[in-house]
């Protein structure tokens, strides 16, 4: 009952919780799915209930709810894509169900480095995945510590960031390689995405939120600098959008 | 307001078909490497074709591939005419997300048992499995079209060179087989370049030979009269 999971199907899973009115009762929690407990694996259920002791021992304590949740996704049989999914969804609807500007904030605030590290690393690992039978290439990132278009507080608008994908020779580590641009680099492209690209990029990145922009052996991604377009989730999505973008429309291995 | 569709800047550059070929041949070849301790003696090509696609759905997940959805016994209909027949069942299809929705756009596996000193079943793979994707049967205008070859008795090499032979007395020697980097759970790949139909295009098979070795029989003469299409 204390995992994300379970606040994942109250909060995105029902109607009415939220916001017909602000607690939780009891039809909600016949409605949550449930694993059947009889037939699920003896090991993961202790593991759960471990993990739950170690909360109740030291409730604040971040990685401890982090590893209750990973427990209770196990014992779910969710896969990995899943979990971020579930994880993510809380955090996005917690803004919906308790409406307010610190809420609010909590979303619309800029990533950090570690939010775009884990934005790339998703994108990275969902494309390398289809590079490993080969194991002749692999997708690396590069995140930048500044906006490459700054924020105007007055006019509401929040910045773009952009995250550089590269191939690079060598079969994929099990672990997505993302580095750390450096401010040179970022004025360059600062500079060429300005003089290049200003008079088509605004209006559709205002529209789509996001721009992919193809160049020789190496993809930039942009979006406005708020943290909900940089979530794992997201770079689950961009990752299916780039290979999408290879498969529509080249000469596909199946399609005539 | 019409919204602008979600289309790059650019020319997407990272080239990815042949990854994406590759990773069909490796699920494919794993597949039947993971399936192997399920194959029994006298097994026959559907239930080895059943264990295979198990596996290479475990696999998909454990791989962490998005994307992409396999399935089996997939039903071709043909719609120009009104009979209640079915064109025929293809053993093994993927797809990929932009194939979701459009019944003809597939990659197809066909699979049929063949092994050394077995003229009938090679025979049959030829008859009964490449014609398929010659006569527009299977994979109709598609570019790459797909045989799993399940070995039964080795040594594959004379397999491959009675299958090599058979397929150019029939369809010529354009469509000899050529050898491609073999898959480290494949006995042997090979591709050909087959023409499809009257209008005269041009279907690649690839044909993959596995280890089905456990699945050979006392006598393996006795044929999979099960399947007819």
């Amino acid at each position: 009952m204390n995992s994300s999971l379970t606040a994942f199907q109250l909060a995105l899973g029902g109607g009415a919780w939220g916001l017909e009115r602000p607690t939780v009762e009891p039809n909600d929690l016949l409605v949550l799915r449930i694993p059947d407990l009889g037939e699920v694996d003896n090991t993961l259920l202790e593991a759960v209930l471990s993990a739950e002791a170690a909360v109740s021992a030291a409730p604040n304590d971040t990685e401890l709810i982090a590893a209750l949740d990973h427990a209770v996704c196990d014992l779910y049989g969710l896969d990995r894509d899943e979990e971020v999914v579930a994880s993510d969804g809380v955090q996005r609807a917690r803004s919906l169900l308790f409406e307010g500007r610190g809420e609010r904030m909590t979303l619309v605030k800029r990533p950090s480095s570690e939010d775009l590290t884990a934005y790339a690393g998703e994108v990275v690992r969902t494309v390398n995945a289809y590079l490993r039978a080969r194991g002749k290439r692999h997708l690396e990132a590069v995140i930048y510590p500044r906006h490459i278009a700054v924020g105007n507080a007055v006019d509401g608008t929040p910045g773009v960031d952009a995250v550089r994908f590269s191939m690079v020779a060598g079969a994929p580590a099990d672990a997505p390689c993302v580095h750390r641009g450096s401010d040179a680099e970022m004025n360059r492209l600062s500079a060429l995405f300005r003089g290049q690209v200003s008079s088509e990029v605004p209006p559709y990145l205002n529209e789509r939120r996001q721009l992919r922009i193809y160049d020789d052996n190496t993809l930039f991604i942009l979006k406005p600098s708020e943290v909900r377009y940089w979530t794992r989730t997201t770079g689950l999505n961009d990752g299916d959008a780039i290979l999408a973008d290879h498969w529509i429309k080249g000469l596909h291995a199946a399609v005539a | 307001m019409q919204l602008s569709p979600d289309l790059p800047v650019g020319r997407p550059s990272f080239d990815l078909s042949e990854d994406q070929l590759a990773t069909v041949v490796d699920l494919l070849c794993r597949g039947v490497a993971a399936a192997r301790p399920h194959i029994t003696p006298g097994m026959l090509e559907v239930p080895i074709t059943i264990h295979a696609r198990k596996a290479m759905r475990r696999l998909k997940k454990e791989l962490g591939l998005s994307n992409i959805e396999i399935s089996g016994e997939f039903e071709l209909l043909d719609l120009s005419n009104d009979d209640p027949e079915v064109l025929g069942r293809i053993d093994i299809i993927l797809r990929f997300l932009h194939q979701f929705g459009d019944e003809d756009a597939y990659i197809g596996v066909e699979c049929k048992r063949v092994g050394s000193g077995e003229p009938t079943l090679n025979q049959r793979y030829v008859t009964q499995g490449v014609s398929r994707f010659v006569s527009g049967q299977y994979a109709s205008g598609h570019h790459w079209g797909m045989m799993l070859g399940y070995v039964l008795k080795l040594p594959a090499a004379t397999v491959v060179e009675s299958i090599d032979a058979r397929i150019r007395a029939t369809f010529g020697e354009v469509a000899k087989l050529d050898e491609l980097d073999s898959h480290a759970d494949a006995l042997s790949m090979h591709t050909g370049a087959l023409v499809q139909g009257p209008a005269g295009h041009v279907i690649r098979l690839m044909h993959i030979f596995v280890d089905a070795t456990p699945a050979t029989a006392a006598s393996t003469m006795s044929l999979d009269s099960s399947r007819c299409v």
